[in-house]
C-alpha cells in the first residue's frame, strides 16, 4: 500500500534516499539543494533513518566523505548543485574511477559567471565526460523513484549516479507522490556489502599507474558505462513490474509511432512538452516527444530507433556548451550520423531560468518547421 | 617508556617502498606503524609518501591504503569513519598521513573541518618542510630563511605553526615528533590510537635532497633539530600542555649550517633565529 | 570461440555474476610472472586486448617487498661487526626495514638496502661499516651522492 502525498522534488529526493536505507550520508548545505539535505537530517533526528552523517566543511569535502565510506563499505549518499557540484569535479571522476556506487542528487542551476541560482541543465552537462550515469527527471514522482531505481543501477555496474532534477521548478514545487513502502523498497533493493577497505582483506587502492595500465583501466570503465545501457533498462522494468511505474528506462517516445516531426526534451520541460505534443495532435499535426532520461550512458540505439521515419528532429537543450552548441542536440547529431539523414534543429533555451513553459515550446515547435530547411549548428530562442 | 625489544618486529610499512636513499618518510611511516597495528586504515593524499608506496599493481603497505587527492584525506577518513561506525566495528585506527602541503596548505581545509568536527581519526603530517614531490617548492611549512627550488634567495616568513592551530580547534590530543625520538614517537601514536576524537601528530622527517644534507642523515640532522630547541617534542592532552623531551640547547647554527638549503644565511640572520629560540624558551640572550 | 563468448556474455551479466575467477573486486593474485594475463573481447568480430584488471584500481598488499628496486643501484651496503650488542636501534632508522634481528643478532636483508649509511651513522656502539659495492679503480664521473 502506496501513501500518496504533497512532495517536493527535495522531499522525492530525500523519501528516495530514506527508502533505500543510506548507511552514510555527507552534504554541503547550496541553494537550492539544501531542503533534500535538511529534509533527510530531519529523518535522522527523528530517528526514521539510521544513517551516520559527516557534516563536512565544504562541497569538495561531502563527495570525499561519501567516497570514503563508499570504499569501507556502505551505501552512501550525497545532494548537491551547480557551484558545489563544480567544486567537487575532481572528486566526481576520482568517485568514477574508483567505480564506486555513490549515488548523488543534483537540484540542476546555472553557472557562474554571472552568478545565477535559477535553473538550467548547464552543471550536469559540465561532467559529462566524468563516468557517471546521469539521469534526468522529468516531475517529483519521478525523483523519487529514479533515487530508489539509482541504487540498484550503481551497485550493479559499480557506476555512480547522478540523479537530476531542476532546482525551484522541481526542488521547491509541490506535486503528488506516491512514496512505497519501506518493506517492498528492501525487497527491491537489497544490499550486499563490498569492502575495498577492510583489515582483514589489505588492499592498496588507487596506487600510481603508468601509461601501461591506465589506458586499460580506463576501456573497462567504459565497458561498465555500456553495460549501463542494459542495466538502466532491466532496473526500470523491474520497478514497473514491482511499483507500477518504470519511466522506460532510458528513453520513452511518446506519440512517437506515425510521428514526423519528432521533439527531443530532458527533465522537467518534458511534462509541459506532453501538454503542448497533445494539443498539436488534436489539431492534426503528426509531432512526437522524445524523452531522454538517460543522458549518460547516451542511449544511441534506442534513439535511432525512435527516429528511423522521421521527417524533422528538434531538439530542445537547457544548456549550452561555448562555441560548440546544445549538449542533447550535438548528442543526436551524432547519433545520426551513419544511420539517417535527416534535419535537426537545436534550439538552447530556458538558460539560467528563463521561462521555458507550453507557449514557448509550441512556438519554437512552430519556429522549428518553418525553418527546417535552414542548416545551423544551433539556434536561440527565447531572447 | 617503551623498550624497543617490546616492538613489534614485523613491518606493516617499509620493505620494497620506492623513497629515495635515507628517506625520513619512509622511517617514519615504518616507526608508526609499529605502534599502530593492523588494524588500521591508512588514506594518503597525493605526496611523496603516496609515491613511494608503489605503483600499479604492487604496494609497500600490509594494511589497507588508499592513495586520496591532494585535498581530502582528513575528509575521506572521516567518512570511512562514519562506515566503520555503521557497521558497529570499533577496534579499527583510521589514519590520515599526509605530507605538509596535504595538512597545513592545499589539505587544510578538510583538516580544519576533520579537527572540529572531533572525527575519530589520527591525522599525522610527516613533514619535510617543502613540497618534494613536486621537487621540493616552498610551503608555509618551510622555516624562515630556507632555499628552495622556487625561491632560491629564502624563505621571507617562518613556518606556520599548525600544532598551535590544531589545539586552538580544541582537539583532544596533539603532538609533534621526529624521527631521531622513536620511543617517544611511539608513545604518541599509541596514545593516540587508544583515543576516541580526533589527535593531531606532526612528525619532522628530513628529507635529504630537500634539505640537501647527505644521504645518511636524516635521522642525525633530525635529532639536531630538536636539540637546538627549534622543533619542540611536546603533548597536548585535553588542553594539558606537556614537553616530552628537553632539549640540550646546542646552538641553532650546529643544526641550520650543515644543511646546503641554510647555505647562505648571514650571521644577523642565524642570530635572529637563536634569538627567537632563546624567546621561546625563556633563556639566554634575546637580541630584538 | 567457446571461450570468447563465455568471456562476453559475463561482461553483460552485470557486477554479481562478473564477480569470478577473472575479474576480482579488489587486486588478483599475483602469477609468476607478475599481474597481467590478457583477456580478449569479441567485439562486431574485432578482438580487442585488454589486461584483465581488478574493479577498483588495487594493488597486493606487500607486493612492494617482493620485488625491490633499490638493490640495483645501491652504492654501498653495511656489514655489521661483533661490537653489536643487538641492541635494535638501527632497525628502527632504516628506511627499508632491512635490519633485521635474526637468531639473536642483526642482520641485514641485502635485497632490501639501497645503501643510505644511516645505520652505520646511528649505530651506538659503530658496529656497522658501510662497505663500497664497487671496489675497483674509479671511473671517468665521481659517485659521490646523487643530488
Amino acid at each position: 500500500m502506496m501513501s500518496v502525498t504533497l512532495l517536493t522534488g527535495s522531499e522525492a529526493a530525500a523519501y528516495g534516499a530514506k527508502l533505500a536505507r543510506i548507511e552514510v550520508l555527507s552534504y554541503y548545505p547550496i541553494t537550492p539543494a539544501f531542503p533534500a539535505m535538511e529534509k533527510i537530517s530531519k529523518f535522522i533526528e527523528d530517528g526514521e533513518l539510521k544513517t551516520e552523517f559527516v557534516r563536512v566543511e565544504c562541497d569538495h569535502s561531502a563527495l570525499a566523505a561519501a567516497l570514503g565510506a563508499s570504499l569501507a563499505g556502505s551505501r552512501t549518499f550525497t545532494v548537491t548543485t551547480s557551484q558545489g557540484l563544480l567544486y567537487m569535479t575532481e572528486v566526481v571522476y576520482h568517485t568514477a574511477g574508483l567505480r564506486q556506487p555513490v549515488v548523488m542528487a543534483v537540484a540542476n542551476r546555472a553557472l557562474s559567471a554571472p552568478h545565477s541560482r535559477f535553473p538550467e541543465h548547464g552543471d550536469a552537462i559540465s561532467q559529462d565526460a566524468s563516468g557517471w550515469i546521469q539521469l534526468f527527471c522529468e516531475n517529483n514522482q519521478e525523483v523519487l523513484d529514479t533515487t530508489v531505481q539509482a541504487f540498484k543501477i550503481a551497485e550493479s555496474c559499480r557506476l555512480p549516479v547522478m540523479v537530476n532534477y531542476e532546482g525551484y521548478i522541481q526542488s521547491h514545487t509541490l506535486e503528488e507522490v506516491d512514496v512505497p513502502e519501506q518493506g517492498r523498497v528492501d525487497e527491491f533493493l537489497p544490499f550486499m556489502r563490498v569492502s575495498a577497505l577492510d583489515v582483514n582483506n589489505p588492499q592498496g587502492i588507487n596506487t600510481v599507474t603508468s601509461p601501461d595500465f591506465y589506458m586499460d583501466y580506463k576501456y573497462r570503465q567504459n565497458e561498465a558505462m555500456q553495460q549501463a545501457l542494459e542495466s538502466i533498462n532491466t532496473v526500470a522494468a523491474d520497478f514497473g513490474r514491482e511499483f507500477g511505474r518504470d519511466w522506460s528506462g532510458l528513453i520513452e517516445g511518446y506519440r512517437m509511432d506515425d510521428a514526423e516531426h519528432a521533439v527531443l526534451t530532458m527533465g522537467s520541460m518534458t511534462g509541459n512538452a506532453r501538454i503542448v505534443i497533445d494539443e498539436l495532435r488534436e489539431n492534426g499535426k503528426k509531432v512526437g516527444l522524445i524523452k531522454v532520461r538517460s543522458f549518460r550512458p547516451f542511449p544511441r540505439e534506442a534513439l535511432c530507433k525512435l527516429l528511423k521515419n522521421i521527417k524533422l528532429v528538434t531538439v530542445l537543450d537547457k544548456n549550452i556548451v561555448f562555441g560548440a552548441g546544445g549538449a542533447l542536440g550535438m548528442e543526436t547529431k551524432a547519433a545520426l550520423f551513419g544511420f539517417r539523414a535527416v534535419p535537426v534543429k537545436s534550439y538552447v533555451v530556458g538558460l539560467g531560468g528563463r521561462d521555458f513553459g507550453p507557449q514557448e515550446i509550441k512556438k519554437v515547435i512552430a519556429l522549428s518547421e518553418e525553418n527546417a530547411d535552414r542548416e545551423t549548428a544551433f539556434e536561440w530562442f527565447g531572447l | 617508556m617503551l623498550n624497543i625489544k617490546d616492538l613489534p618486529k614485523d613491518d606493516l610499512f617499509g620493505p620494497g617502498n620506492a623513497g629515495c636513499r635515507g628517506c625520513g618518510a619512509a622511517i617514519a611511516g615504518r616507526q608508526a606503524m609499529k605502534a599502530l597495528g593492523s588494524r588500521t586504515i591508512v588514506t594518503i593524499p597525493a605526496s611523496c609518501m603516496a609515491t613511494l608506496s608503489g605503483n600499479n599493481q604492487r604496494t609497500a603497505w600490509n594494511v589497507p591504503f588508499y592513495h586520496t587527492l591532494f585535498e581530502i584525506a582528513p575528509a575521506v577518513s572521516a567518512g570511512i569513519r562514519a562506515s566503520l561506525d555503521a557497521q558497529g566495528i570499533k577496534d579499527v585506527n583510521v589514519v590520515s598521513w599526509a605530507g605538509d602541503a596535504g595538512t597545513a596548505d592545499i589539505g587544510f581545509q578538510s583538516l580544519s573541518g576533520a579537527a572540529e568536527r572531533n572525527d575519530s581519526i589520527i591525522h599525522v603530517c610527516y613533514d619535510n618542510e617543502m613540497y618534494m614531490n613536486t621537487g621540493g617548492q616552498t610551503g608555509s611549512q618551510t622555516p624562515l630563511y630556507a632555499m628552495t627550488s622556487n625561491q632560491q634567495k629564502g624563505k621571507k616568513t617562518g613556518k606556520k605553526d599548525m600544532l598551535a592551530i590544531m589545539v586552538a580547534h580544541g582537539a583532544g590530543y596533539v603532538a609533534s615528533a621526529a624521527i631521531s625520538h622513536p620511543l617517544d614517537l611511539f608513545e604518541k601514536f599509541r596514545k593516540a590510537a587508544a583515543r576516541d576524537g580526533f589527535s593531531y601528530i606532526h612528525i619532522l622527517a628530513p628529507c635529504y635532497r630537500g634539505w640537501d644534507i647527505p644521504t645518511d642523515q636524516s635521522v642525525a640532522t633530525a635529532r639536531r633539530a630538536v636539540d637546538c630547541g627549534l622543533w619542540e617534542l611536546f603533548e597536548v592532552e585535553d588542553g594539558i600542555r606537556a614537553r616530552t623531551c628537553e632539549p640540550e640547547f646546542i646552538p641553532v647554527e650546529d643544526y641550520l649550517l650543515p644543511q646546503g638549503r641554510f647555505k647562505n644565511l648571514t650571521v644577523e640572520q642565524i642570530q635572529k633565529v637563536q634569538s627567537d629560540v632563546n624567546r621561546y624558551y625563556g633563556r639566554g640572550e634575546v637580541k630584538n | 570461440m567457446i571461450i570468447f563468448a563465455h568471456c562476453t556474455r559475463s561482461a553483460q551479466k552485470g557486477f554479481g555474476a562478473s564477480l569470478g575467477r577473472w575479474e576480482k573486486y579488489c587486486s588478483h593474485e599475483l602469477t609468476a610472472l607478475g599481474m597481467i594475463v590478457a583477456f580478449t573481447y569479441l567485439k562486431r568480430g574485432r578482438c580487442i586486448l585488454v589486461k584483465n584488471l581488478p574493479v577498483v584500481p588495487s594493488a597486493k598488499a606487500g607486493s612492494m617487498a617482493e620485488n625491490p628496486s633499490g638493490i640495483s643501484w645501491r652504492e654501498q651496503h653495511p656489514e655489521i661487526n661483533t661490537a653489536c650488542n643487538n641492541c635494535l636501534v638501527c632497525t628502527l632508522f632504516c628506511p627499508e626495514g632491512a635490519l633485521v634481528e635474526q637468531s639473536g643478532q642483526v642482520s641485514a636483508i641485502l635485497n632490501l638496502c639501497n645503501g643510505c649509511g644511516t645505520c652505520a651513522v646511528e649505530c651506538p656502539r659503530k658496529a656497522i661499516t658501510m662497505v663500497a659495492e664497487y671496489q675497483g679503480a674509479p671511473g671517468v664521473f665521481s659517485s659521490k651522492g646523487c643530488k
